[in-house]
């Protein structure tokens, strides 16, 4: 089974909720119907470079009120783990072998952010800036 | 930095804002380190190093720092004149993006530089990789006479949106905004992939033209008008819109096909324009909106220059130039009129006869500093045409400046002239490149070093690539040189008619390949028959587009024959 983080960088367990699988080649038209039937939605990338996911996640809470899981799986690498919880993502799914604290490191290295995005950081702040200095 | 000390015309950093830029540079050491142990493999520490500014090159690494929409305070310009010595050979590149290379770096060595950069507020951010870059805009914004919007505030904005964006980080391919202030647009805002041009509506209030799918490169457009007036308070959300529909739909199968012009075309201009609008109407609201409180609080780091209150002419200057005609002339070529009365600005060649056009050594970027303290407020521009800038500068100071710059090399009269040719690094550094760029310039350049001539030449631009990628925007130059490969040998494709500004276009290719040694003299044949042709106050672009390409191309053959 691979490591499962949350979006804070904590180690979850796959609780077998029902779970609706896509790529990033997905649409929106594929991908919203099965929000209803699902706990999770887990979006794969093929390759990390292809950034179509983030936007997927973002449609998906921005546009249709998704409020359920969103995962990420595939090849994504640790330095696009807070691009992915600040576009939606709740759940990265990690690639083998990868280190869960070299994950954490990431997630938390930069700690600014300029523009809006969803996550923890969402209290914080004005338009300018969120997450804490 | 207290207040007293903001440095003039460059956004001032706050605590978060330097905080951010040395959390970036703690993040690159990190991915350097796990790039060295294994961790990271070649391909996924690419994007990563990119975003950070660094390429692998023919010979070494190159470091591409950030000036963001080309302002320097003379502080930085020293810092970087440090780093050139320390890391590098002693001088860096001034680019057409308003950035600066250094062309020979170790990888080792990168994070020190960032470092050194982040400590006088600067970066090498996004200056590549398949992201937002560098916004770049008008040499000469907030100090032109034709100015009706300070862009600067507002690519300020896009700057600071854009940096470590979620969504948008990795893109099909890279990605340029460009912005003008003035209807002018030195900033060649239609060969963006967005360009805005700034405008005020009938009540002041500040608003954009918005074109998308402008770019060079091997399939060159001029970019398509798809809205004519947004609002400033949309501006961010419209931005998104157009960012999100090109990142679900641009094409991420073919390198070449990859960038935002293409699917743009592919599309057809009304579908893509619904599809941006529909997401900008499902976005726009209080999430996005850009509020004049955000606006006044970036305009209010921004230090305007203390200008005097001066007699808008000078008698002073007027007999120096009654007196030396070499300086009437570098008048008439490289000042420009300013806003305030009793000021000029400046732009310093660096292009002398026979130099690599926007190369600066070290030294030449101390003197350059000093000059700026002394004359200019301590504030540096970068022009996208690869020369430098210095806004305010008092008319009955001209004549002492001129004096210093001639002493630097920086005092050649030839802004817009023949011989302020743009020209990419090309094959002598470049891993791109079909030919070289740099050599051919030289050449040029001293063929047509006679200052005199240049000025009855009158405005023509000349730019070069080395290859196809365009990065000397040989497309938009009247008279444009393409490096390509010809059989294994290096040959160059003639183009004309190309323009930068307001009205641009794309340059028509008028023959078959020549060789190096013969762009010159095809240069010489194409001004003969502009100066046998031209009538009174035409350039070269306006007697060519009144005779059309036709009757060049004849001459061309005739002198061929």
């Amino acid at each position: 089974m691979p490591t499962l983080l949350d979006h804070t960088g904590a180690v979850i367990a796959d609780d077998g909720a029902p779970s609706a699988r896509f790529t990033t080649a997905a649409t929106l038209e594929e991908i919203v119907p099965a929000m209803a039937g699902n706990a999770v939605v887990t979006i794969e990338f093929p390759v990390f470079r292809d950034g179509r996911g983030f936007s997927l996640a973002r449609a998906l809470r921005e546009h249709h009120g998704y409020t359920g899981a969103i995962r990420a799986a595939g090849h994504i690498i640790a330095d696009q783990y807070a691009f992915l919880v600040r576009c939606g993502f709740t759940q990265v799914e990690l690639p083998d072998g990868a280190d869960p604290a070299e994950w954490r490191r990431a997630l938390s290295v930069i700690a600014i952010a300029y523009q809006p995005g969803y996550g923890p950081e969402e209290t914080a702040l004005g338009w300018r800036r969120f997450g804490t200095v | 930095m207290s207040e007293a000390q903001a440095p003039v015309g460059l956004y001032r950093y706050d605590e978060v804002d330097r905080a951010f830029v040395h959390q970036r540079v703690a993040q690159f050491r990190d991915q350097v380190e796990r790039f060295m142990a294994g961790t990271l493999t070649g391909d996924e520490f690419k994007p990563l190093r990119l975003m950070n500014g660094l390429y692998l090159q023919l010979h070494a690494y190159m470091l591409r720092v950030a000036i963001p929409y080309g302002v320097l305070s003379s502080d930085q310009l020293r810092a970087l004149a440090r780093i050139a010595r320390r890391y590098d050979r002693g001088y860096g590149h001034f680019t057409t993006r308003q950035n600066l290379q250094y062309n020979w770096i170790k990888l080792e060595e990168t994070a020190d530089i960032l470092a050194d950069l982040a400590d006088v507020d600067m970066h090498a951010l996004q200056t590549s990789g398949n992201c937002i870059r560098n916004v770049t805009t008008d040499q000469f914004c907030g100090a032109a006479a034709d100015e009706f919007v300070d862009p600067r505030v507002y690519a300020e904005i896009l700057r600071q949106w854009s940096t470590n964006h979620p969504e948008f980080t990795y893109l099909p391919r890279k990605f340029k905004i460009a912005i003008s202030g003035s209807p002018a647009d030195r900033a060649a805002v239609k060969v963006h992939d967005i360009g805005l041009l700034s405008r005020r509506d009938d009540q002041g209030r500040v608003g954009f033209r918005v074109f998308v799918g402008g770019g060079l490169g091997r399939t060159p457009f001029v970019g398509k008008l798809v809205r004519d007036w947004l609002p400033e308070e949309d501006f961010l959300a419209y931005m998104e819109a157009i960012l999100r529909v090109y990142n679900q739909a641009g094409r991420r199968d073919n390198i070449y096909k990859a960038r935002i012009k293409i699917l743009v075309h592919e599309m057809k201009l009304e579908p893509f324009r619904a599809a941006v609008e529909a997401e900008f109407e499902a976005i726009r609201g209080p999430r996005f909106r850009v509020e004049p409180e955000l606006v006044a609080a970036i305009q209010a780091r921004f230090a305007p220059p203390p200008l005097e209150t001066l007699p808008a002419e000078s008698p002073a200057l007027d007999a120096a130039k009654a007196a030396n005609p070499a300086f009437a002339r570098w008048l008439v070529a490289n000042t420009l009129a300013h806003k305030a009365p009793g000021y000029a600005c400046v732009t310093l060649s660096l292009k002398p006869p026979g130099g690599i056009p926007g190369d600066a050594t070290a030294d030449q970027m101390d003197a350059v500093a000093g000059l700026a303290d002394r004359y200019s407020f301590g504030e540096v521009r970068v022009a996208h045409e690869q020369n430098l800038v210095f806004a305010h500068v008092r008319r009955d100071e001209l004549f002492a400046l001129w004096k210093a710059l001639d002493a630097l090399g920086f005092a050649t009269a030839n802004i817009g002239h023949v011989t302020d040719i743009i020209a990419c690094p090309g094959l002598d550094y470049c891993a791109l490149a079909n030919a070289r760029s740099i050599p051919l310039a030289q050449v040029i350049s001293t063929r047509f070093a006679d200052i005199e001539r240049q000025h009855a030449l009158g405005p023509l631009t000349v730019n070069i690539s080395g290859c196809i990628n365009a990065c000397g925007h040989h497309h938009v130059a009247n008279i444009g040189v393409l490096g390509v490969d010809k059989k294994g040998e290096e040959a160059y494709q003639i183009t004309i008619g190309g323009n930068a500004g307001p009205d641009a276009a794309i340059g028509d290719i008028i023959g078959p390949s020549v060789t190096a040694a013969e762009v010159p003299d095809v240069i010489e044949s194409l001004v003969a028959v502009y100066l046998r042709q031209r009538r009174d106050g035409e350039r070269f672009i306006d007697t060519l587009g009144r005779l059309g390409p036709k009757s060049f191309k004849e001459a061309l053959n005739a002198d061929a024959a």
